[in-house]
């Protein structure tokens, strides 16, 4: 006996489909899905490759109009290698965040010019899926979550469109595919939200990889200082991070967030120098503040802590000189739990070998400078740094955001008796200068000083901290007190320690005047708003889980209880797709006549009039005869009787029709 | 609907099975597919990045898109609901060639997606043209490939919806039709017809008188009589029936001389070179058979063992072609009950499939 063979079903529809083109409608649908998704990628790739993929959608979306071959595949080969090749030199690696998702993009692209099945666009589609989630590398505020839902929306209303058993139509019905798609995705919400709060959120990541490319766009702090490298900061008014207190907000005065501190000097520029495995001895004292620190992503390792921090989260490690570090760099936004505490001593016991080279100077040059320093040899070092504090207070100089650049080769000589204008890095620079020349272990520290204070959405105060607070100040170190911190900026400008960049600088750029008035409130507001949504949707992490769930009196996650909850809700979260009842199609007056039936728990049978279903009903239930046989009369007085609107138009007829089955389905459910 | 196909094809007379009353719902089997599959891995290899990279908007967008996959197995578990179909079995099939079977699908009056029917591999999507044509009967044609001679169970029909992302397939395994009746469950095969069949053999006249004497026979009316269930209704004297307020069946006759008798042995004989295994001998005698149709006349058939006498008309062939289709091929044992519908079966038809 021969072995029957049959023809499995899905070759032969698969075959069958490969040889007929696809629906043209259909295609462009997926073609104008995934340009929506690739657009917010545009100002975040190189041009080149933008138009690249504009081209490769536009193209497949021209061969599918004109009904055109698609071309080979080894061309679609040859052009991904190429460009892949060029991807990589500009991105110098295609395994970060910015590479890999411009590969992404260009793969899911080329791919388009290959579809030849059913199967191709649904796998498309199902990128154009992955696609949107990528989204979330690079930004993840209140436009982009609204941004991706559109984007799920529309996908999930073109996979309905090719998801129809037996091909997608050739007519895409926009409307149709988008309300089932809305439908689908507002049914799905509280099984989402469930998942959202209750899944388990883990405390770490489960693997380090590094999420963005070395060449990406740095802000922020940079781990070296020379002349006008802070003051470029101070135009730029984006937010470097956020902090919101428990409790009280640190005293203006003591809002020092540390950044690098930098030990190395040439002469004009201050830089980093590895610091060995040395844990200072650290003392402080005072109320420990506990706070929660938002950073923007800075592609930078710094932490700014308040000064000084007194936990090390996990996940970061504090150098020698009390800097915390994100080893991977703060790629997104991040947030830790610190505390610190705003009287403290520390580094008392610095090494010898750190303290000899944080004195030295290269040799020569600036010689009014030295000559001062010399003058102070006499004192103590503590009464050194007197002087020289009060040197910067008295000697007339000048606070400003736009110093007469330093030319000459005696830059501290020509800042403090030439030209006498300087912003914090001039006067921090040149004053840890004065101090090395006397002999004083010093050394530059930069970071941040101040902050807006906002009375946040919850009634919990937090500070906003932007890139224009950036600040750099000086640590000399006196034996017995340690590093100690001096901020000659303060000696020149007091305002600006009290009252921020605005206040020491009343006639500064635009950027800044914006801050007074109307607008600012309401920025504040809002800056609330995305501080909110930061902590509590972005922010939503391990810690946060734990304290909601501990509120809500559900326990420990994985507890009995939390099981429960879960479980329960995972249940209920499934209850909107079942209310949704499907929706009746035929004449409105008998489907509201046939819901008698339903009401009497008598079915009307297919071939039955309703006179013979009346005369059935009312024998079954004599009590309720005289309601069904008006029910009864007036449907089919309705339905067949003469209808006065015989001139109307159709749609007013069809509303007329629809009003008066509402209208009998009420009488209806009286009987 | 051309009859119940049960009285097409006698053997397709199943006992009905008590499992599947009206009263008790069917159960309805909701299964992941393809797609679903690759939907459910997206959703979870973007879960596995947001947990590393620690994005929670990530997590807001992957239970976005795994809740759509929970929503979407409740609509496909919901799709089939009150959904019923009835088969049509061909009135002949003939071994090596495919075979029509008539489907219809009576939906419930609610919108919903197109419904498929699948018997074994063949399937096909029915879709009410709009939404006013709801509730109304849909039917169409599966093409089912060819099947080997003699009994053949048929797979059990199976009805198919999808949820509206085609992430889950629910199926339903219908055992009776629409007025509750079983659905056909067997179809028997005839013989495949020899292309090209030598002239059939004639009877060897009887007698001396023999051209006068006529049989039963299509060439010629020459009366009426009642209608017995069975007659084909081209033979109903619509005119006659009409005035007499009865059903009346023409009848023909033939000369005798013309009669034919198809014998086993003949066939063997003529074929010749061809070795004449028993399915050649079949095949010729099925086409003798048909040709004896066609031409109206009374024939006789013998086969070992076997031996219908000179007889015309609609019965008889079928007769004739039923003794050809079950020669040596023994009735099927009734169908083992299946715990998993879904899963390959005994018969021969699933094996096939999954070859």
């Amino acid at each position: 006996m021969t072995t029957l063979r049959w023809p499995a079903g899905r070759s032969r529809s698969g075959a069958a489909s490969a040889l007929a083109p696809l629906p043209v409608q259909p295609l462009l649908s997926v073609l104008a899905v995934l340009a929506l998704v690739m657009l917010p990628f545009w100002t975040r790739l190189p041009l080149w490759l933008s138009l690249l993929l504009a081209l490769l959608l536009g193209g497949r979306a021209a061969l599918a109009l004109r009904g055109l071959k698609q071309p080979p595949a080894w061309v679609l080969v040859l052009v991904a290698l190429l460009v892949g090749r060029l991807l990589a030199g500009a991105y110098s690696t295609l395994a970060g965040r910015d590479g890999g998702t411009a590969m992404l993009l260009l793969l899911v692209a080329l791919k388009t010019l290959e579809v030849t099945r059913r199967r191709d666009a649904l796998l498309l589609l199902l990128l154009g899926y992955f696609l949107t989630a990528t989204q979330f590398f690079f930004d993840q505020n209140v436009g982009t979550a609204l941004y991706t839902l559109l984007c799920a929306l529309a996908l999930t209303a073109c996979v309905t469109v090719w998801a129809r058993p037996g091909g997608a139509s050739r007519q895409v019905r926009s409307r149709l595919a988008l309300r089932r798609s809305g439908v689908l995705l507002l049914q799905a919400v509280p099984l989402t939200l469930a998942l959202f709060v209750l899944f388990p959120r883990p405390d770490g990541p489960l693997w380090q990889m590094p999420v963005s490319s070395s060449t990406s766009s740095k802000t922020g702090l940079g781990d070296s200082v020379e002349p006008g490298t802070v003051s470029s900061l101070a135009q730029d008014d984006s937010v470097a991070f956020r902090a919101s207190f428990q409790g009280a907000l640190p005293a203006p005065e003591d809002r020092y967030w540390r950044g690098p501190v930098l030990e190395g000097f040439d002469g004009r520029r201050w830089s980093l120098r590895p610091s060995g495995p040395y844990s200072p001895q650290a003392t402080g004292s005072g109320a420990i503040l506990k706070y929660r620190l938002t950073l923007e992503p800075s592609n930078q390792p710094w932490v700014l802590a308040l000064d000084m921090p007194v936990n090390v989260p996990t996940g970061l490690r504090v150098t020698g000189n009390l800097q915390l570090i994100a080893p991977e760099g703060v790629n997104t936004r991040r947030q830790f739990d610190l505390q610190a505490v705003t009287r403290f001593q520390y580094g008392q016991d610095a090494p010898a070998e750190q303290l000899a080279q944080d004195t030295y100077l290269p040799a020569g040059g600036n010689p009014r400078a030295r000559a001062l320093a010399a003058s102070w040899s006499g004192l103590t070092p503590a009464a050194r740094v007197q002087a020289a504090y009060r040197f910067f207070q008295t000697s007339g100089l000048r606070y400003t955001l736009s110093p007469p650049l330093l030319t000459s080769a005696d830059p501290v000589d020509e800042l403090l008796y030439a030209t006498r204008q300087g912003f914090c890095e001039h006067f921090a620079s040149s004053f840890a200068y004065l101090m090395r020349a006397s002999g004083i272990p010093t050394r530059l520290v930069t970071g941040y000083l101040g902050g807006t204070v906002n009375q946040g959405t919850g009634g919990q105060p937090y500070l906003i901290v932007r890139q224009l607070d950036a600040h750099a100040w000086a640590e000399v170190w006196l034996a017995g007190q340690g590093w100690v911190r001096v901020d000659p900026t303060a000696a020149v400008s007091p305002a600006r320690l009290q009252g921020g960049l605005a206040a020491a600088l009343p006639e500064s750029v635009s950027a800044l005047d914006a801050r007074a008035g109307l607008i600012p409130a309401l920025r504040l507001r809002l800056d609330a708003l995305q501080n909110a949504w930061n902590q509590w949707v972005i922010g939503y992490d391990f810690a946060r889980q734990q304290s909601l769930l501990s509120r809500l009196g559900l326990g420990e996650v994985g507890g009995l209880r939390y099981v429960l909850a879960l479980s329960l809700l995972l249940v209920l979260g499934v209850l909107p797709a079942l209310w949704v009842r499907a929706r009746r199609g035929g004449e409105p007056l008998l489907l509201a006549y046939r819901e008698l039936g339903e009401r009497l728990r008598l079915p009307m049978g297919t071939s039955e009039t309703p006179a013979e279903y009346a005369r059935r009903a009312s024998a079954q239930h004599p009590a309720r005869a005289d309601g069904i046989q008006a029910v009864t009369r007036e449907y089919l007085a309705l339905r067949y009787g003469r209808s006065e609107q015989g001139s109307v138009a159709h749609a007013k007829a069809t509303q007329t029709q629809v009003a008066q089955a509402r209208a009998l389905r009420k009488r209806v459910r009286r009987v | 609907m051309i009859g119940k196909s049960v009285t097409a094809n006698p053997v397709t007379v199943a006992p009905p099975t008590g499992r599947a009353s009206a009263h008790r719902p069917l159960p309805i089997y909701v299964l992941p597919t393809r797609f679903g599959g690759a939907f459910v891995l997206v959703g979870l290899l973007t879960l596995l990045g947001c947990i590393n990279y620690l994005l929670s908007l990530g997590y807001a967008l992957t239970f976005l898109l795994l809740s759509v996959w929970v929503v979407c197995a409740v609509h496909a578990s919901r799709a089939l609901g009150g959904v019923n179909a009835e088969l049509e079995l061909p009135e002949r099939a003939f071994a090596g060639s495919p075979f029509r079977i008539g489907t219809s699908l009576h939906l419930p009056e609610t919108s919903r997606p197109p419904t498929g029917v699948r018997l074994g591999a063949a399937l096909i999507w029915l879709e009410a043209p709009d939404v006013q044509a709801q509730g109304e009967q849909l039917s169409g044609s599966l093409t089912l490939p060819p099947l080997e001679r003699g009994p053949q169970r048929l797979p059990t029909l199976r009805l198919e919806a999808h949820d509206p992302l085609g992430l889950w397939r629910s199926s339903v395994y219908l055992e009776t039709g629409l007025d509750g009746s079983a659905l056909p469950t067997q179809l028997l095969i005839y013989p495949a017809p020899e292309q090209n069949a030598p002239p059939p053999p004639t009877a060897p006249a009887q007698g001396a008188a023999a051209e006068n004497l006529r049989a039963a026979g299509d060439e010629e009316p020459y009366g009426l009589r009642e209608y017995r269930p069975g007659d084909a209704t081209r033979r109903i004297a619509w005119k006659q029936s009409a005035r007499a307020h009865t059903l009346l069946t023409r009848l023909h006759d033939a000369p005798a001389a013309a009669s034919l008798a198809l014998d086993w042995q003949a066939a063997a004989v003529v074929s010749g070179a061809v070795a004449g295994g028993t399915e050649a001998r079949l095949s010729r005698l099925c086409a003798w058979v048909l040709e004896a149709e066609r031409r109206g006349v009374a024939f006789s058939l013998t086969l070992p063992g076997a031996r219908l006498e000179r007889e015309s008309g609609e019965m008889q062939v079928r007769r004739a072609l039923e003794l050809l289709a079950r020669f040596e091929r023994p009735d099927l044992p009734p169908a083992p009950r299946r715990r998993w519908p879904w899963m390959p079966g005994e018969n021969r038809l699933a094996r096939g499939n999954r070859a």
